[in-house]
């Protein structure tokens, strides 16, 4: 067993232990105890479900450029970013089933779906993603490189389309200026390619059972160049979208970014999304050691952790801004408030799904024989020493 | 307060002002020479009212409830009922925002019809409006497309429905809604936290027309909520509750597919407008400013 999952499946069974205690409370007392109310209806599982739920489509990435373009220097990293897509995917849409108000009814999604509604296409969307990523687990065990080929290609329409979906979501309504944004479905798509690429990095490093030989060193070599090309192209999209909303000064979205900016949340941008996920991996990746295991790993961590932030950036200030200047002192109650801070139970099922998550994925790695032999077969032809150069 | 002189107050034409301000004035001439008229008339003579002319002031509920009967003798696709609200003659009292709390048994956290109060100009011109706001039943409603399992819709009348035994409670029709007209029912009571339940908060809404009984667990408890024009007292031929509370006479309500409605008259009028109609929702509830 990996020195990494001896130290990390006790801490994360731990985790998942405690975050039973939440879902428990969820599943025994409702509602009674989560903090967001009607004016800020989504909290801080929704923020994370689209955050997983973007790191699934960043790993599934990774899964593409070796299964789908033959890239075998990531012949390693696919076979993590596989099973990393599948349980981050998991991990988010368990947080939006417990975010339901009537949870029994979920299966009526299916039954009832309405053709207008993005949410509605959305679960269709994430199911045949999640059937795909099982035919791919499925195909990676039984050695069927063809059967791969094909369906990298429909994860990867798949994942373009829930990806930019997720924005869409969030983009349409007209009710939030601070959403409404026709460049948002792109920023969404980028930084899930971000995140998930993040994500995928920092496995490799952490739980690295092969030699530091030169296919190795391509690999980290490649995921570095991608990781500050996504960074760049994040920022470049970040940039245009601030800039010009700010400029138009709109008095709803410039409040908004106030609060992200000088906002009881200052920290989440200050701290989570510029200093952790943004200045830090950007100075590591620079670096001559950028493409180290290592550097390369911390990196990817750390910009895992600061987009986690940056979505909970997004949902929290949109929600914010009351569609009346008044409307949260006509009628006084806690639901009806536009301040939030995520209660202890929403905590602990945040960090319970997240662990289980995790825990889920060292453990099939250790215990998988198609994850855990790292010599296994790979598809691609000349994609390391293309890569190497 | 601006004086009224568009009847606005939906009294019909031909009621008699001027029989009625000389009455007031004569009434108001006795106030002052009190004991001048206590002196000159015996204290056992009965006060002499004046007739009631036989078209004579119609209460303007009794027009608006007529109004309501007639649109509901036509089919359900013919009526468009629509709210009016007349902004100076609101005094902010709140009585419609309870009347409706009362009427539909909202539990905590749930509101359908706040007033909103806000300060406006310098001190010394300073003065507070208000403005209720119910849901807008939008002619084109944000919070219907985005529902994933089609469990709000507008109905042929216009209003727009909340379907609570198909509602999953995700909260997106919540977002979606530019008027914050909608909140989400947690399955709270007033009492939690204490010894017993009390037996006011389970008794059951008939919103929708059909019984609902809280239990903290079950449909409505879990779904996104609305003002739904108390469609169950339409239904029964009754004005909404917060009509019929409204201390002012500010709010009036009917079919606007009616030329004989009170709400079509104000409708018309040049001093109406419309709540945020730059994003296209065509509201049903017009405010009189």
């Amino acid at each position: 067993m990996l020195l990494a999952a001896k130290l990390l499946i006790p801490l994360l069974l731990a985790a998942t232990g405690v975050g039973a205690v939440g879902v428990w409370d969820r599943l025994v007392f409702g509602k009674a105890n989560l903090a967001f109310g009607s004016y800020v209806p989504w909290g801080l599982w929704v923020g994370l479900y689209i955050y997983l739920v973007g790191v699934s489509g960043g790993a599934f990435l990774v899964a593409f450029f070796h299964y789908g373009l033959g890239m075998r220097v990531l012949r390693r990293a696919a076979r993590y970013a596989v099973p990393a897509a599948l349980l981050s995917l998991g991990a988010g849409l368990t947080l939006v089933l417990l975010d339901l108000g009537q949870m029994g009814r979920f299966w009526t999604l299916y039954t009832r779906t309405s053709a207008t509604s993005l949410l509605g296409w959305m679960v269709w969307v994430y199911t045949v993603y999640s059937l795909v990523l099982l035919a791919m687990l499925v195909a990676m065990a039984l050695e069927k490189p063809k059967a791969l080929r094909w369906l990298a290609w429909t994860g990867l329409a798949l994942v373009v389309t829930f990806g930019g979906g997720e924005g869409a979501l969030f983009g349409v309504l007209g009710s939030k200026p601070f959403w409404n944004s026709g460049i948002l479905p792109v920023r969404f798509l980028f930084a899930a390619f971000l995140s998930g690429v993040a994500v995928v990095t920092f496995a490799l490093a952490a739980f690295r059972r092969w030699p530091a030989d030169a296919e190795a060193a391509a690999a980290g070599r490649f995921l570095r160049r991608t990781l500050l090309a996504l960074l760049a192209l994040n920022i470049v999209l970040e940039f245009a979208e601030v800039s010009v909303t700010l400029y138009t000064g709109l008095p709803a979205v410039a409040e908004a970014y106030r609060l992200v900016l000088f906002g009881p949340y200052w920290w989440l941008f200050w701290v989570g999304q510029l200093a952790i996920g943004l200045v830090i991996p950007l100075v590591l990746l620079a670096a001559p050691s950028g493409a180290r295991p290592a550097v390369a790993g911390t990196a990817g961590f750390l910009i895992a952790v600061g987009y986690a932030a940056s979505k909970q950036n997004l949902v929290l200030p949109g929600l914010a801004i009351p569609e009346f200047r008044t409307l949260t002192e006509a009628f006084v109650h806690p639901r009806l408030s536009v301040t939030y801070f995520p209660s202890a139970t929403e905590w602990l099922v945040a960090v319970g799904i997240v662990a289980a998550a995790a825990l889920a994925f060292v453990v099939a790695i250790e215990v998988l024989p198609f994850l855990r032999n790292h010599e296994a077969w790979g598809t691609g032809k000349s994609g390391a020493s293309r890569l190497a150069a | 307060m601006a004086a009224h002189t568009d009847r606005s107050d939906g009294q019909r034409p031909g009621v008699s002002r001027r029989a009625f301000l000389g009455t007031a004035a004569l009434a108001a001439a006795g106030a002052v020479s009190g004991p001048v008229a206590e002196a000159a008339a015996p204290a056992s003579a009965p006060a002499a009212l004046p007739a009631m002319p036989e078209d004579g002031p119609q209460n303007i509920l009794l027009r608006m409830q007529a109004d309501v009967q007639r649109a509901m003798a036509k089919p359900i696709g013919e009526r468009r009922w629509a709210m009016a609200i007349d902004l100076r003659r609101c005094i902010g009292c709140s009585a419609c925002t309870i009347a409706c709390v009362a009427e539909n048994k909202l539990p905590p956290g749930v509101v359908y019809r706040p007033v909103l109060e806000e300060e406006v100009g310098e001190y010394p011109h300073v003065s507070r409006r208000f403005l209720p706001r119910p849901c807008m039943q939008c002619e084109n409603p944000p919070c219907v497309p985005v529902c994933p399992v089609k469990a709000t819709y507008a109905r042929p009348d216009g209003i727009v429905e909340v379907d609570y035994t198909a509602c999953i409670g995700c909260r997106y029709c919540i977002t979606a809604c530019p008027y914050g007209a909608r909140t989400a029912d947690f399955g709270e009571f007033y009492t939690d936290g204490t010894p017993q339940r009390q037996a006011y908060e389970t008794q059951p809404s008939h919103e929708y027309g059909r019984t609902w009984a809280r239990d903290g667990k079950a449909s409505p408890s879990g779904n996104a909520r609305k003002c739904h024009f108390c469609v169950h007292r339409l239904e029964a031929g009754m004005l909404p509750a917060c009509v019929t509370t409204c201390v002012g006479y500010a709010t009036f309500f009917g079919d606007m597919n009616d030329p004989e409605s009170l709400v079509h008259e104000l409708a018309g009028k040049p001093n109406v407008t419309r709540l945020k109609e730059e994003l296209g929702t065509k509201p049903r509830v017009f405010y009189l400013t």
